[in-house]
């Protein structure tokens, strides 16, 4: 077998940070579904298996001085990209290895044992002896009381989409192209089966949405999604029942609102689960009664329940943090009920600045549990962030230096789309504009009070490097050019309304 | 599903065998016919392959073969490959790598993909409830009913995104459609999956059962039909053609060093092949298929050359007349009932 193991290597996969690999949502996640978190204001020790251009662990070991940070990939461009960033910003609490999870799972890298242990992307995507490898790998190192986050393609929500996947891989095989030719051609001969009317696209919901990511979608993502030999969407009761060998329970979901069932399942259907004796069926069921497609797990090594007393502690000290712009948190939408009202009303009343739960559910006159959910969905739609206690006087100067290594970068390219935000723990997403004024704003002088036009100067003659690479012609090309001639508007909007947000969350 | 019972005997496997160009096992002389049983139904009787210079053998598959066993002309699976463990499959494939002839053709009956794709977790279920409550396959399917009617009654999505008509087929008479489903090894396979672990065993894909499936021109449209004629990699046309026609079961036949016919030989052949119409027939299907065909057999067996002599049959070719009575043999309304060699 080759080194990649028939997984993509030739690809990058496109460098995001996922919020849910946090130990501040983990940390939510467990709380919420009332068992004991990993306390995060002590040192701990975080490993991200498969990281990819590492994007995620230096924002996290940027935004958690206090926390000693491995991130892994085999994939040798990933880990230089990933070191490169480490340098750049100076961070001293991260090791970026290039090992494979074979060589993990055998121990052959000294390694302390683990508090944290996160995968994004990686579990569905690989062999099963891969599989097997991980389940080891967090059976050797993670500590009990540890926590895991897996994200996986999921049964039987993908169940009609298998075919799609098969048939576009035995495509890009039979084919001995280039990767990204491989890719086109496949799913054009997709495309035009579906035209032909062929009786497998039968207007199954799931197909046509992965059918349209298709024809949407960027080349490297679709890659891994697609072209792995080991891709396998895996049922709950299976991974579930894998990782037990790891001494794994099953926690709850990373995707936050799921811990309130009352929003998205019927009486009948709760009472059809509550009915369910064994608990990875039961959590499968789930599954069949959602056609879940998508799945993020969170595990804990021995998972201890917490009483109802123990949760409303934690949940009282949670902080709750605006990190969208009103302009951009349109009213929640009128199906959700009087949530739109509630959801309003709590918008409102972080606008001064972050609050703990405890102290919104004061000002808003209600139960601790309500405030909670309500944060839960903020949180879903990036209109507001979880935080714990401690992040307001955690050191931000590892996080600014990061910053400003992904702004400079973002002169040349636009591979990191994120700032990190100490305040979270974590970070924002951020678009190519937001960055260039970031870069703007750190070179200029402290006191100095920002003024839009110069910044707004500065930035388009920052995106020369962007023109330079692009093709002529191409969507990209023109994408630059609208955001060239929006630049004036964009960067005093910016100004405005995204500045009080970057220093509230200590990121500037 | 009741077609899968069809096991074809050897007239059908060279027939199929010549339709697509390929060379069949002489019948002229002695040859042996390996029935291999698979899933349950594996020990009971079927339709003897009657054939005056044909030897008769059975086994089970997944269990060690009768080292006496000689080399066989035909092996063919009896149930489905699909219902087999990983570890038996890999047996079926060593006993044909070591048992079949060069020149054998092999049939492989299995529940395929993609049409089988909205069924899966149906099964899943089905086969969970072993694990959950243990009890044999009647209990399993017992248990499997209550939990279907309670997550079909509270809306379950997954029903509802797949409402397909092999989940109707399935549905509708759950206890007997989906028996098979608590078979340990049961699984729906990739043609390509299939393919290559017999070529393991020397084996190339020739044809199907489904004798309909020889002319693409009658079920597919121009546009389909193109894109099936642009896959070159055999492996690759078949799936092609399994998306198009999303099949949920396959009659694969196989065989072991396929040598292609001239044209003229496959047309001689398929001359002097001889067709009698069926014991009992179905007059419901019958309106779908060539009549004068039918009138012609009604008054006893003819040879295809015969056939070809209609007036209605004027100006085609033997093969395209071949594949007309391939119709009334996959409708079951005729046999072919003497090869000429």
């Amino acid at each position: 077998m080759d080194w990649n193991d028939g997984y993509v290597a030739d690809l990058d996969y496109p460098a995001a940070y996922f919020a849910e690999q946090s130990p501040g949502v983990l940390g939510v996640a467990c709380i919420l579904n009332g068992v004991e978190p990993v306390p995060p204001d002590r040192p701990f020790t975080y490993f991200e298996l498969g990281a990819g251009m590492g994007l995620t662990s230096n924002i996290l070991a940027a935004t958690h001085p206090h926390g000693r940070f491995y991130s892994n990939d085999f994939n040798p461009a990933h880990v230089a990209s990933a070191r490169q960033l480490a340098e750049e910003a100076q961070l001293d609490n991260i090791t970026v290895l290039e090992s494979s999870f074979a060589d993990l799972a055998a121990g052959k890298v000294d390694l302390p044992p683990l508090d944290y242990i996160t995968m994004y992307g990686i579990y569905s995507w690989i062999t099963p002896a891969n599989r097997q490898c991980l389940v080891e790998f967090i059976s050797r190192y993670l500590k009990p009381g540890g926590v895991v986050y897996v994200n996986y393609n999921a049964l039987p929500g993908w169940t009609r989409t298998l075919p799609l996947q098969r048939l576009l891989l035995e495509h890009a095989n039979c084919n001995p192209v280039p990767r990204l030719a491989q890719l086109e051609q496949a799913r054009d001969l997709a495309r035009k089966l579906a035209e032909a009317g062929a009786a497998c696209f039968d207007g199954s919901k799931q197909l046509d949405y992965r059918m349209a990511s298709l024809a949407r979608d960027k080349a490297g993502y679709l890659a891994h999604e697609y072209l792995n030999s080991g891709w396998e969407p895996l049922y709950h009761a299976d991974v579930a029942g894998g990782l037990a060998a790891a001494g794994l329970d099953f926690v709850g979901s990373a995707d936050l609102p799921l811990a309130f069932e009352d929003d998205y399942l019927t009486a009948q259907q709760q009472a059809l689960l509550s009915g369910t004796a064994d608990a990875r069926w039961r959590e499968t069921l789930r599954d069949y009664l959602l056609n879940t497609s998508f799945r993020e797990d969170v595990y804990v090594r021995g998972a201890r329940s917490m009483g109802q007393e123990r949760q409303a502690g934690w949940l009282a000290r949670l902080g709750l943090v605006l990190t969208s712009v009103a302009e951009a948190a349109p009213q929640p939408e009128v199906a959700a009920g009087d949530d739109g009202v509630a959801l309003r009303r709590l918008l409102d009343a972080l606008a001064p600045g972050p609050r703990t739960l405890a102290q919104l559910a004061g000002l808003l006159g209600e139960s601790l549990q309500a405030v909670a959910r309500l944060a839960a969905r903020l949180a879903a739609s990036d209109k507001a962030a979880f935080f714990f206690p401690g992040g307001e006087t955690a050191d931000p100067a590892p996080a600014m230096r990061l910053n400003r290594a992904i702004a400079a970068q973002s002169t040349f390219g636009d591979h990191y789309q994120a700032l990190a935000a100490p305040l979270l723990g974590g970070a924002l997403n951020s678009g190519l504009a937001q960055r260039l004024v970031y870069q703007c704003l750190a070179h200029a002088p402290e006191e100095a009070q920002p003024d839009a036009n110069d910044i707004s100067g500065r930035a388009a003659s920052l995106l020369q490097g962007h023109f330079a690479t692009c093709v002529p012609g191409s969507a990209g090309e023109a994408a630059l050019h609208a955001l060239r001639e929006g630049l004036p508007r964009t960067v005093a909007a910016i100004l405005a309304r995204r500045l009080p947000i970057w220093r509230t969350l200590r990121m500037l | 599903m009741e077609k899968q019972w069809r096991e074809p005997g050897p007239e059908l496997l060279n027939f199929a065998c010549v339709l697509a160009g390929t060379e069949p096992v002489p019948l002229d002389r002695p040859f042996n016919y390996l029935a291999l049983g698979c899933g349950p139904g594996a020990g009971e009787p079927w339709p003897a392959v009657e054939h005056p210079n044909g030897r008769l053998f059975a086994a089970s598959a997944g269990t060690e073969p009768d080292p006496d066993l000689p080399p066989m002309d035909f092996i063919v699976l009896h149930g489905a490959y699909s219902w087999l463990q990983t570890n038996e499959r890999q047996q079926v494939v060593s006993l044909l790598n070591r048992c079949l002839k060069p020149g054998g053709v092999a049939y492989v009956g299995y529940n395929a993909m993609p049409g089988c794709s909205s069924i899966l977790p149906l099964q899943r279920l089905v086969r969970e409830q072993g694990r959950l409550h243990g009890g044999g396959m009647a209990q399993q399917l017992e248990h499997a009913a209550i939990e279907l009617e309670q997550l079909r009654g509270a809306g379950a999505a997954y029903f509802t995104d797949n409402d397909t008509p092999a989940m109707r087929r399935r549905l509708d008479r759950f206890s007997q459609a989906c028996l098979e489903f608590a078979q340990p090894g049961w699984q729906a396979l990739y043609h390509a999956d299939v393919a290559r672990l017999l070529s393991g065993a020397k084996l190339e894909y020739v044809a199907s059962a489904e004798l309909w499936w020889s002319d693409p021109g009658r079920y597919l449209s121009a546009a389909q039909h193109a894109l099936l004629d642009a896959q070159a990699t055999p492996i690759l046309r078949e799936t092609v053609r399994d998306v198009l026609l999303d099949t949920a079961f396959r009659r694969d036949i196989y065989v072991r060093g396929a040598r292609r016919m001239h044209p003229m030989r496959q047309a001689g052949w398929l001359g002097r092949c001889r067709l009698a119409l069926a014991a009992a027939r179905n007059e419901a299907v019958e309106a779908a298929l060539p009549g004068p065909m039918l009138e012609a057999l009604a008054s006893g067996p003819q040879s295809i050359a015969a056939l070809a002599r209609l007036p209605a049959m004027q100006g085609k070719g033997m093969l395209e007349v071949a594949r007309q009575a391939g119709l009334l043999v996959d409708a079951g309304q005729a046999l072919i009932c003497n090869q000429g060699a």
